[in-house]
């Protein structure tokens, strides 16, 4: 019964951390989105005006992120969920960032990539990048913490 | 005499003479074929036992000094300076006692490639590498063979991206490595694609061997033995399509490094203009600037659009970069520049 009740916990933390890389990959793969189709005009405007990406993002990853972070509060694992939530940084972020950039068709990616390059180069589109990093990890916590 | 008194006896045991003369015969026969068989089993083993010797005596070679029996190989080796000379020399004899039989013209460039890419290796090590690296493009030789094998048709390309993704793996720092690398690729491809000669080969070629064996066999034997050279035959095919390594493959081989170096350029220089932008945050956070935890705001002082535009020294590349850029890099070709 031991090993059986093991298994089980194994199973559910299994499931867990595929809800949570999942949840993270939609968060990455919105924010690439978003940054692939800008012009570096563009950035450099959202990150001077300080526009907040969780606002660009579209409906369905909003849902998505709910469907998930549900799943994540009835295996009971929120706390998991939270402590893997707070290691993010945004040079995490910038490094899976720049993972994916290669990972998309050609004119796509050589215009993430430079945009990528641009939004490294500045401090001033890093702290905008950090503090959207920051809002969207808030939203989810917020979504995780709520009873 | 045993013999003339064992057929006097059967003869007279009512068996008819002719009879017990012609089975004699036959077993006569049997034992001729059966001592040809064996001269022939002999002479091979001598023939190995021979061969063996020469190896012995040439990894003793070895471990004196060369034992480049490969031009090609010996003219690498003595275009070397001294103290790298040895150096190879001596991984080589490390590969050979490890047990790695491949041509000294494809261990030489895969040793010296290795030795440049990781300089601070010492013999063992770099062995080790070498070793390594074999050992999966055997493997990969072997999957690739025996995919063909179960009629699934030969995929030439993914082969030489797992090489080129082995190779890869050996991280280039010199432009002579490329060459290297090709001359490797080419031995190894040349090495793992040539059959070695069978005995069926040895036999069919050579009518005195043949007429032996036709003699003890028959003629059915050897239509089996033809079948089998015709079986031997389509690996060959095989072999021959692996081959093919027309100048496309190779493109595309080389082709594969270059996109993974642009790509390792690329990596670091992002890596770098990162690190300087963080330092840019902490050097803020530390002044009082923006707190981390603070929130964005969606409405807030914009600071004028002029963009500078730049062109990369390097590889010519037309980008747009911040005003506030500190250190910025090429997102062609991973050039990082300081303001």
């Amino acid at each position: 019964m031991v090993v059986l009740e093991r298994v089980r916990k194994l199973i559910v933390r299994m499931l867990i951390n595929l809800a949570y890389e999942d949840m993270v990959k939609e968060m990455y793969g919105n924010i690439l989105g978003v940054v692939a189709k800008a012009s570096p005009e563009e950035i450099w405007s959202a990150a001077t005006g300080k526009v907040k990406l969780i606002d660009n993002l579209d409906s369905p990853w909003g849902r998505r992120i709910n469907r998930l972070i549900k799943l994540i509060k009835v295996k009971k694992l929120k706390n998991e969920a939270l402590i893997l939530l707070d290691k993010i940084t945004v040079e995490d972020v910038l490094a899976q960032l720049y993972r994916s950039a290669h990972r998309l068709k050609d004119d796509e990616r050589d215009r993430a990539l430079k945009n990528l390059f641009f939004i490294a180069s500045s401090p001033t589109c890093m702290r905008w990048l950090r503090d959207n990093v920051i809002s969207i990890k808030e939203y989810i916590r917020d979504k995780l913490e709520a009873d | 005499m045993g013999r003339i008194k064992e057929v006097i006896k059967r003869s007279s045991d009512s068996e008819d003479l002719d009879d017990v003369i012609r089975e004699l015969e036959k077993e006569e026969i049997r034992r001729a074929k059966l001592a040809r068989l064996r001269e022939y089993r002999l002479e091979s083993e001598s023939r190995v036992r021979e061969l063996e010797k020469k190896l012995k005596s040439g990894e003793e070679d070895n471990a004196s000094q060369s034992s480049i029996i490969d031009v090609e190989a010996a003219k690498m080796i003595s275009e070397l300076p001294e103290d790298q000379r040895r150096k190879v020399l001596s991984v080589l004899t490390l590969v050979r006692s490890a047990g790695r039989s491949e041509p000294s013209s494809m261990l030489v460039p895969l040793i010296l490639s290795s030795m440049m890419s990781n300089p601070s290796a010492n013999k063992e090590e770099t062995a080790s590498i070498v070793v390594k690296t074999l050992e999966t493009v055997s493997k990969l030789m072997k999957d690739a063979r025996e995919e063909a094998g179960r009629g699934r048709e030969l995929d030439v390309g993914s082969l030489l991206t797992g090489i080129a993704k082995l190779i890869e793996t050996v991280k280039p720092k010199e432009a002579q490595m490329s060459e290297l690398e090709k001359r490797f690729i080419e031995a190894a491809i040349n090495y793992f694609t040539t059959p070695p000669r069978s005995w069926i080969d040895d036999i069919l070629s050579d009518p005195n061997k043949l007429e032996v064996l036709q003699r003890i066999f028959g003629k059915t034997d050897i239509e089996t033995l033809k079948l089998m050279r015709e079986m031997k035959k389509d690996d060959r095919e095989f072999q021959m399509a692996l081959k093919k390594l027309d100048i496309d493959t190779k493109l595309k081989l080389l082709g594969l490094r270059e996109e993974a170096r642009r790509r390792e350029a690329l990596s670091s220089g992002f890596k770098r203009i990162i690190r300087a932008a963080t330092e840019a945050l902490e050097e803020e956070v530390e002044g009082g600037g923006e707190s981390k935890g603070e929130s964005t705001k969606i409405e807030g002082k914009r600071m004028p659009s002029n963009l500078i535009e730049v062109t990369c020294e390097d590889c010519g590349e037309t980008f747009k970069i911040p005003p506030d850029a500190r250190k910025i890099a090429c997102p062609k070709c991973g050039a990082v520049y300081s303001k």
